[in-house]
């Protein structure tokens, strides 16, 4: 499974609940939806990723990225 | 390009009529000084100014609410007077000669660092000059959370949240208690020096970065909801991945960051820290700081240099919009260690944070685009590259 992130198209936010069930339906595990942002994140199979894509209303879907800050001790921070 | 110089002027005056009155402005002052004006609002349009402005005693700009008008000095006293007075005219000045620009101005050599009472950041910055506080306007610092008991936080508005699965909001890091204390913290500690922006502001501490510091863009995406949805004005980023050149923003972030400008919330990240400059690397703006909507904030040191580790503008996007103080930063820290002196563009950004919110504070209406050109119009401009400083060093209101 990878983490995704979606952003929700702008002709769409006002059917997120219907995007979400289609995302679902394409495989999309759902962790959190951001609904003033308009976006979803969740976990996909690597498999069915292209198909997150391919749903109405979906703008963008893109692996999550991690941040890492230096350990404490560090003087760049 | 012109300049206007200090003390040379043509005789003429310009009056700045009140919003919405050039109409009656242009009666008064043919009442209390005796001059008949023509109107710009009574030329077609591409008339010939000059030619119009050379037959009357002077001209109403209409568009502009000004007048540019011919007058002796007793004429000229009588509108001063009328100034003074209620009424269309608001102020009265001699019209200056303009000159092609020169030479640059020179940069004004850089005081010695006194941080007996005050940081070099708040000086830097003229938030010690300001008599804004950022009273009523909430901030939000998204990072590894916040010493919810520090000492210096007693007495103030703080909402916290943690989107860090298992992990309570307190900072067991540190990185987001520094940045929480540069942004909003306290002016008149006991001992040591001042170190907060915005030192009234409400504060709303998300952790979205864990205790060993990391953290994804979902629990940041959660984070921003959060913010957005509480009305909060300003959001301080001080996280971000690094990015290769040539490598596009995320298109989930900008609609974000978009979609919060939208809703009232203006979103500061740090430009990162990826550079060497001292072995001449630049490094990319990183995540999620590329993104067009989101402001990047690069670091500057206290002699007003570019930070050597400074990220900088590398591609056509993704360029620093801003620098802050970002070396040697004295802010506060988890207890019982209570201060500490960092280094970072984590340190420039909630420079800028506390900055937008002094400037939320005295403007109540001002809109999450609006906060983000005043930062950029009253930086002050540096000597150097605007690939490595943007608009230059944020200032306060």
């Amino acid at each position: 499974m990878e983490k995704v992130v979606v952003a929700v198209a702008d002709d769409h936010l006002d059917e997120l609940p219907a995007v979400l069930a289609d995302l679902r339906q394409a495989g999309l595990v759902v962790d959190s939806v951001q609904e003033v942002l308009g976006t979803v994140t969740g976990s996909v199979d690597a498999s069915a990723f292209g198909k997150l894509q391919a749903v109405p209303g979906v703008a963008v879907v893109q692996r999550e990225r991690g941040f890492q800050l230096p350990p404490p001790d560090a003087d760049v921070q | 390009m012109t300049n206007p110089t200090g003390s040379e002027t043509t005789g003429r005056y310009l009056v700045l009529l009140e919003p919405d009155a050039a109409a009656e402005g242009a009666r008064v002052i043919s009442q209390v000084a005796g001059l008949q004006l023509a109107s710009t609002a009574d030329f077609a349009a591409g008339a010939a100014v000059a030619e119009q402005l050379g037959q009357a005693d002077g001209l109403v700009l209409h568009e502009l609410g000004v007048a540019v008008v011919t007058a002796a000095a007793d004429q000229a006293a009588g509108l001063t007077r009328a100034a003074a007075d209620p009424g269309p005219i608001r102020i009265v000045e001699p019209e200056r000669v303009v000159r092609a620009i020169g030479s640059a101005v020179p940069m004004a050599e850089p005081a010695a660092i006194d941080e007996t009472k005050l940081t070099w950041g708040l000086q830097a910055t003229g938030a010690d000059r300001s008599t804004a506080t950022g009273a009523g306007v909430r901030v939000a610092v998204l990072d590894t959370g916040l010493d919810v008991k520090h000492p210096d936080l007693s007495g103030r508005t703080v909402v916290t949240n943690s989107f860090i699965s298992g992990e309570p909001v307190q900072d067991g890091h540190g990185h987001g208690t520094h940045c929480v204390g540069t942004s909003c913290g306290l002016r008149t500690p006991a001992s040591g020096p001042g170190y907060g922006v915005a030192y009234k502001a409400d504060i709303y501490a998300g952790k979205v970065l864990s205790n060993r510091g990391s953290g994804a863009d979902g629990g940041i995406l959660s984070g921003i909801a959060w913010a957005v949805t509480n009305g909060c004005r300003v959001v301080s980023m001080s996280l971000g991945a690094p990015t290769e050149p040539g490598q596009p923003y995320s298109q989930v972030f900008e609609q974000a960051a978009q979609r919060a400008m939208q809703r009232g919330t203006l979103i500061i990240a740090a430009a990162g820290n990826e550079s060497e400059r001292t072995a001449g690397k630049v490094a990319p703006v990183g995540h999620p700081a590329n993104c067009p909507s989101i402001m990047a904030v690069g670091a500057v040191e206290a002699q007003g240099q570019v930070a050597s580790f400074s990220s900088g503008t590398v591609d056509t996007v993704g360029q620093v919009d801003l620098v802050a103080p970002g070396v040697d930063v004295y802010s506060s820290w988890p207890m019982p260690t209570r201060y500490r002196r960092l280094n970072g563009t984590s340190m420039a950004t909630p420079h800028v944070a506390g900055l937008a919110a002094l400037i939320g504070g005295l403007y109540p209406q001002a809109g999450p685009y609006e906060l983000w050109a005043r930062l950029v119009q009253t930086a002050r401009r540096l000597s150097l590259p605007s690939t490595d400083v943007g608009a230059g060093l944020a200032q306060a209101p």
